[in-house]
């Protein structure tokens, strides 16, 4: 380590909005820099009581204070080395519970920052990840010297970002919540009003953050309300602060989403498979697993988590990943009430996974970009990808080459009962779709290892290991 | 990611502050009113006193 260690940062292209400070990268660590103008702030934090309080309650990531004295930077005041989240996930990623938890745990930090005289500035979902199975704040500048009187001033963001896309999928549809994805500052109040049915109107809590908004905003200009609010923090007290945290909670907790079924949710529990294909494919995994020890795996197209489960018991961090909402939200409580701290449910959609947003492309990562795995494991998922998605095995292979040096694949062939039921209607134009096919597609990308027929099952699993 | 809060933010949350804590204070009124006629209710007439 030379003393000018830190004059090869690599600011991370996200970090940018906030002068408080920003997250860099320098020789392959992550750091983050607070500057001066938030000193007194972040002195609050740590010395008050606060850091101690969050840290205790597993709501704030942790951090250490690094040797900053080979700072080049004079605007910095302290370098921070933060605990690495394995895998960042953003909002639109989420179940509905994993919004909903992150929003009460935003909650709960703003109580007890106004406990220790502070508040958060900023309520953004990109400031809150899932770290060993909980919804967690990484930003640790989000906090400044609470003023009394004063109206927070990330309510509107809260609103945003929780509430609204909550609310969107409580009463409506879950398909709203991927508004967050063309709305990287939150879903706005007027639109989410504008999507929510009527019967909301009745529900105080919806009808004074998300409707009123907008009937004010009808009615009066932002000159004649800024008028009105001539001293904000001359009228807000603190009890006032807690009355509307109290609001913001009971609403959040009274919504709900509980479909009783999807096309995919109880796929796990039907008898189309004997229970020896099952057991036999169990194994296998294991035994692939074994020969290689990932760090971490992605179970894509994991459905509800039954073998993602597998990899997770084998002390393996584990994206387990689904297009199908209902599947992960099941996996997401099934891991809450177990306290599983391995796996990490997320909305994927392989045909359009999460593309990179906001400025220049640069503030948030696309599924690719947030890898490579360790290993991918891909079980009774191409022949979704390739009969029902029209995608050839090439472009799979190539997809997965990207994703990961190491592949667990399960071929499913034309004469299984579930591709029949694929083709019963429609044409079959896959006249590549075979074994033949699969494998020397695939070997243009990766060496077959193993190869193993599951029992009573035309199935075949694959370990494949990438030769460039 | 700090946002712009904007005027009309701070009017909603005056607003609700003051319509819970109206809610509030009618609950807490009417909690008296209810405390004042069952302590009238309990009391002896005064022929019996």
């Amino acid at each position: 380590m030379t003393n000018n260690k830190f004059h090869l940062l690599e600011k991370l292209g996200g970090s940018f909005r906030d002068p408080s400070g920003f997250m860099f990268k320098c020789q392959g660590e992550l750091f983050r820099q607070v500057n001066w103008l938030s000193r007194d702030d972040y002195d609050l934090l740590m010395n008050s009581g606060l850091y101690a309080k969050l840290i205790d309650a597993g709501l704030l990531i942790p951090h250490a204070e690094v040797n900053s004295s080979y700072l080049q930077d004079k605007i910095a005041y302290k370098i921070l080395k933060p605990i690495l989240i394995p895998f960042v996930s953003y909002p639109y990623e989420w179940s509905f519970s994993q919004l909903k938890d992150a929003a009460l745990t935003t909650l709960k930090i703003q109580r007890h920052a106004l406990d220790y005289g502070m508040s958060l500035k900023d309520a953004s979902g990109f400031n809150v990840q899932f770290w060993q199975g909980k919804p967690i704040l990484i930003d640790t500048l989000s906090f400044e010297r609470y003023r009394k009187g004063m109206p927070w001033v990330a309510y509107r963001q809260f609103c945003q970002f929780f509430l609204a896309p909550l609310a969107l999928i409580s009463y409506n549809n879950f398909s709203l919540s991927r508004l967050l994805l063309s709305s990287i500052d939150g879903i706005p109040l007027d639109l989410a009003s504008d999507l929510l049915p009527w019967r909301t109107w009745y529900k105080l809590g919806i009808f004074l953050n998300l409707h009123l908004p907008k009937l004010m905003h009808r009615w009066l200009s932002e000159n004649s309300i800024a008028a009105y609010i001539r001293n904000p923090e001359k009228r807000f007290s603190e009890n006032s602060f807690q009355g509307l945290l109290d609001n913001l909670q009971g609403t959040i907790e009274n919504l709900k989403w509980s479909p009783k079924s999807s096309r995919w949710s109880d796929y796990a529990a039907s008898d189309l498979h004997s229970p020896a294909y099952g057991d036999h494919k169990k194994n296998t995994l294991k035994k692939f697993l074994d020969m290689v020890r990932p760090l971490s795996v992605w179970d894509l197209g994991a459905g509800t988590g039954v073998y993602s489960r597998m990899c997770a018991s084998q002390g393996i961090f584990t994206v387990s990943g689904d297009a199908d909402p209902l599947c992960v939200e099941r996996n997401y409580l099934e891991c809450k009430d177990s306290l599983e701290k391995n796996i990490l449910p997320l909305l994927i959609d392989l045909t359009n996974p999460s593309p990179a947003l906001g400025w220049m492309n640069l503030e948030r990562f696309s599924l690719i970009e947030r890898g490579p795995a360790d290993m991918i494991v891909a079980l009774a998922l191409v022949h979704h990808l390739s009969i029902s998605n029209n995608l050839p095995f090439d472009k799979i292979a190539g997809f997965l080459h990207r994703c990961s040096q190491r592949v667990v694949i399960e071929f499913v062939p034309k004469h299984d009962p579930q591709v029949q039921k694929l083709l019963s209607c429609r044409e079959d134009i896959f006249t590549d779709y075979n074994q033949i096919g699969f494998e020397r597609e695939f070997s243009s990308f990766f060496k077959i290892i193993e190869s193993v027929q599951l029992d009573d099952s035309p199935r075949i699993l694959y370990f494949m290991e990438a030769i460039r | 990611m700090y946002q712009d809060p904007g005027a009309l933010s701070y009017l909603i949350q005056l607003l609700i502050a003051g319509f819970l804590a109206t809610v509030f204070w009618c609950k807490w009124v009417r909690q008296k009113i209810i405390q004042f006629f069952r302590r009238k209710k309990n009391q002896p007439p005064d022929d019996e006193q």
